[in-house]
């Protein structure tokens, strides 16, 4: 599980382009959106990207991914209950 | 109704938000130059700018630097000119798309391709809710946002105006534009100049821009024709307006260059290196033309 | 203040070319909406509006050789601002409006997609690379009419058109020129088409404006072009008005690059611009083509816009013929121009396709039926892009 929500920080900062933020910075469990990170409905589509590249999880309905987007620690338990690889 | 420069800002080949140029220009190389990028954190948080290219983040530092120059934090207007938009994210995503397949792709290089994201993120980091567009004719891009604004302070519709040229060039598509014949020799280089004008004539006001003409495949005899026109409507007769040297062996080449050359005699008019009345002509290969007339203040 | 006629218009849209068929669609409550027939992509499964003819048939409508340069943008662009040119009256032969402004956001993308790999790896198509930037687009337009003194073009994504009239007409009220031509023109694009499916807001089934089961929109594609005229021009030429374009409003939502604000802040100030542009009052008009895309985020913040508007109780009707002709981006903003001059010349209030369920969060549900309580002397339309670049415009009997 360490290793995955490493592994998830790392992705993230790539596709998301937060340059300057390590991660160390990034607290997997505080709030991704609108608090903490402060990302937004693009960055939301782009983490749905990442889930079905890097995971292979489909996620079609980005309303519904809210809950599973809450934190790099939700994505995780989401990632590792649900991936097919 | 009179319509003033009172600040311009560029980040270019040349030293970034400042005017090194005008003693000691950096030489240029071909065939390819790209900006000297200024210190985007002071404009700038990485949360903001996560999703920005060069371009964009270059198009808010000229912006907000010539915000802050004239103390005019919401222009009455917001005018892009741009040839290419954002090439560097259009390129990124139409690789993905051709090489990858038409899955997965990334969102942010597609909002990011499109030419008014640069005029909608200015907008959006000035908190502007003004009139707002983006020009995207070729060489004279930049002139068809100028002529917009001005025609809006004609209209009594705004007393200031933002207006930039912003193009970026990234080596493939340089590579591309070189393979078309293009460049013809020339080093092309990268364009972020803003400009705030307003309807008020101050203490620091660069230069005075008195009309702005576009013209497609004008003949020798249509273009003679508008400068004689325009000249005499201004009361300035044709043999006074002075077309100086051009900037392009100090700045480069590149879609929206002409904003150097205001830039360039705005900063020279200024300091009373130009005489009083300055024609800047204009021809994109061939088939589009513009003729800015400018005075001094 | 200079008043600015329409005398002519040129439309190409799914649902034909030229206004007679369009008109005819319309009040038959017919949809060009439907499977992709032209465009080659994996996504087939997402109906889309396209003109009804390939590439190679509308270069032998247009009667440009095989050989010659062109995209299906420009060919669209040129069927459109043929008809406009010639409902205003003008021939062959007469001297055309100095002034071409177009608005168009993919340029020359369709063949820069198709030969983008061949651009980079082999020389065999190196002619198309600088057909790729918007710019070629209205340079191919205008030339194949001829001396067009004056060419520029728009882009602020889907309301480039509508910027391109406005840009029109106030080269008119300054007088800069008595007569000018605007409009926009784009063909549908596996780039676009792609982009807008990496939002995850295009609906795979026909799109249903302001109903509250809406999933998004369906991309169309299409040309129209309106004729300018200032009033001392229409005398001189002794040519029969259409309208008025009679106000406009531009304005900038400045809230994010892809999403519309919660109640539509820069929709209500391009609405409000436009109405006192025209200095008429929001109970004056009498029909609201709307931008009505389709997607959840815009039906909501534009209706809200226009109950803030025009009162909650007092919202005149509305209706989105993108339930029609589909969205056509970068043309949308003269496309529904045409449609909304239609819609007062003849009297009619477009249809919205496909309405069943009110939204909850509106006063208002869009219009089901066509006849206009009172006959109309005003109409709206609204064009917003992406990054929040909002235009209204107002058309207005004579």
């Amino acid at each position: 599980m360490e290793q995955l929500i490493l592994d998830l920080k790392k992705q993230i900062i790539e596709v998301l382009n937060l340059e300057d933020i390590t991660p160390e910075d990034i607290d997997e469990n505080a709030p991704l959106f609108v608090e903490g990170l402060g990302l937004d409905s693009i960055d939301a589509l782009e983490l749905i990207v990442l889930m079905e590249k890097q995971y292979g999880i489909k996620l079609e309905d980005p309303g519904k991914s809210k809950d599973i987007f809450r934190s790099i620690a939700t994505m995780a338990e989401y990632i590792q209950a649900n991936s097919s690889r | 109704m009179p319509v003033y420069i009172q600040s311009a800002a560029q980040i270019s080949v040349q030293n970034p938000l400042c005017d090194d140029w005008l003693i000691d220009p950096i030489a240029l190389h071909l065939p390819l130059q790209r900006a000297i990028e200024a210190d985007y954190k002071r404009f700038l948080d990485p949360i903001a700018s996560r999703r920005m290219g060069r371009i964009l983040k270059r198009a808010i530092a000229t912006a907000v630097t010539v915000v802050e120059n004239s103390g005019i934090e919401q222009p009455d207007a917001i005018l892009v000119g741009t040839g290419l938009g954002c090439i560097e994210n259009t390129e990124k995503f139409l690789l993905a798309m051709l090489q990858d397949g038409e899955t997965l792709l990334s969102p942010t290089y597609f909002i990011n391709s499109t030419h008014n994201t640069i005029s909608s993120h200015i907008a959006i980091h000035l908190a502007c809710h003004a009139y707002n567009s983006t020009y995207v004719h070729l060489g004279i891009s930049f002139e068809s946002a100028l002529l917009d604004a001005f025609m809006q302070f004609q209209l009594g519709r705004i007393r200031s105006a933002l207006v930039g040229a912003h193009d970026e060039m990234v080596p493939l598509y340089f590579s591309l534009l070189e393979k078309a014949g293009f460049w013809e020799g020339k080093t092309a280089a990268e364009t972020a100049v803003s400009f705030m004008l307003s309807d008020e004539k101050k203490e620091n006001s660069m230069a005075e821009i008195k009309e702005v003409v576009l013209l497609h495949r004008p003949s020798e005899e249509r273009l003679m024709q508008a400068i004689e026109q325009t000249a005499s409507r201004l009361g300035i007769p044709k043999e006074k307006w002075i077309i100086p040297p051009s900037v392009k062996p100090i700045f480069g080449e590149s879609f929206t260059n002409q904003a150097f050359e205001l830039y360039a005699a705005a900063v020279k008019l200024q300091r009373g290196l130009l005489d009083d009345y300055v024609l800047l002509v204009n021809n994109y290969k061939g088939t589009e033309t513009s003729l800015l007339f400018l005075s001094k203040c | 203040m200079v008043k600015v006629y329409v005398t002519g218009y040129g439309i190409v849209s799914a649902l034909g070319i030229g206004a007679p068929p369009t008109l005819e669609a319309l009040r038959n409550r017919r949809s060009g909406i439907g499977p992709i027939r032209w465009l080659k992509t994996i996504h087939s499964h997402l109906p889309c509006a396209e003109v009804a003819f390939s590439t190679e048939q509308l270069r032998e409508i247009t009667g440009i050789p095989a050989g010659t340069i062109t995209t299906r943008t420009a060919l669209m662009g040129i069927l459109a601002l043929k008809e406009a040119l010639e409902t205003s009256g003008w021939s062959k032969g007469a001297s055309l409006p100095p002034v071409l402004i177009s608005g168009t956001t993919v340029g020359g993308m369709e063949n820069t997609e198709a030969f983008f790999l061949d651009f980079i790896e082999n020389n065999s198509r190196n002619e198309y690379i600088l057909a790729h930037d918007c710019g070629v687009c209205t340079q191919m337009i205008a030339d194949y009419f001829g001396a067009i003194d004056t060419l520029s073009t728009i882009s602020t994504a889907c309301s480039s058109a509508a910027n391109a009239m406005v840009m029109a007409a106030d080269m008119i009220r300054t007088g800069r020129t008595s007569m000018a031509v605007a409009g926009g023109s784009e063909c549908l694009s596996k780039f676009h088409l792609n982009g807008f499916h990496t939002l995850r807001i295009l609906d795979k089934d026909p799109c249903r404006p302001f109903d509250a089961t809406r999933a998004g929109l369906n991309l169309g594609e299409g040309a129209a072009y309106l004729v300018l005229e200032s009033e001392d021009s229409v005398k001189a030429r002794g040519a029969t008005p259409i309208c008025l374009l009679s106000g406009y409003g531009n304005a900038c939502d400045a809230y994010h690059q892809t999403a519309s604000s919660p109640e539509g802040d820069g929709a209500v100030l391009s609405m409000k611009k436009a109405l006192q542009d025209a200095a008429l009052r929001p109970e004056d008009i009498g029909y609201i083509n709307a931008h009505g895309t389709g997607t959840p985020n815009n039906d909501i913040s534009e209706g809200l816009a226009l109950m803030r508007v025009f009162g909650t109780e007092s919202v005149p009707p509305v209706s989105s013929t993108k339930s029609y002709t589909g969205h056509t981006t970068s043309a949308a903003g003269s496309v529904e121009a045409v449609i909304s001059i239609l819609a007062l010349q003849h009297n009619f209030l477009p249809v919205n396709l496909n309405f069943k369920h009110p939204m909850q969060e509106l006063s208002f549900c869009p219009i089901t039926d066509e006849n206009p309580i009172r006959p109309l002397k005003h109409v709206m339309t609204n064009s917003f892009g992406f990054g929040g670049n909002d235009t209204t415009t107002l058309f207005s009997k004579i």
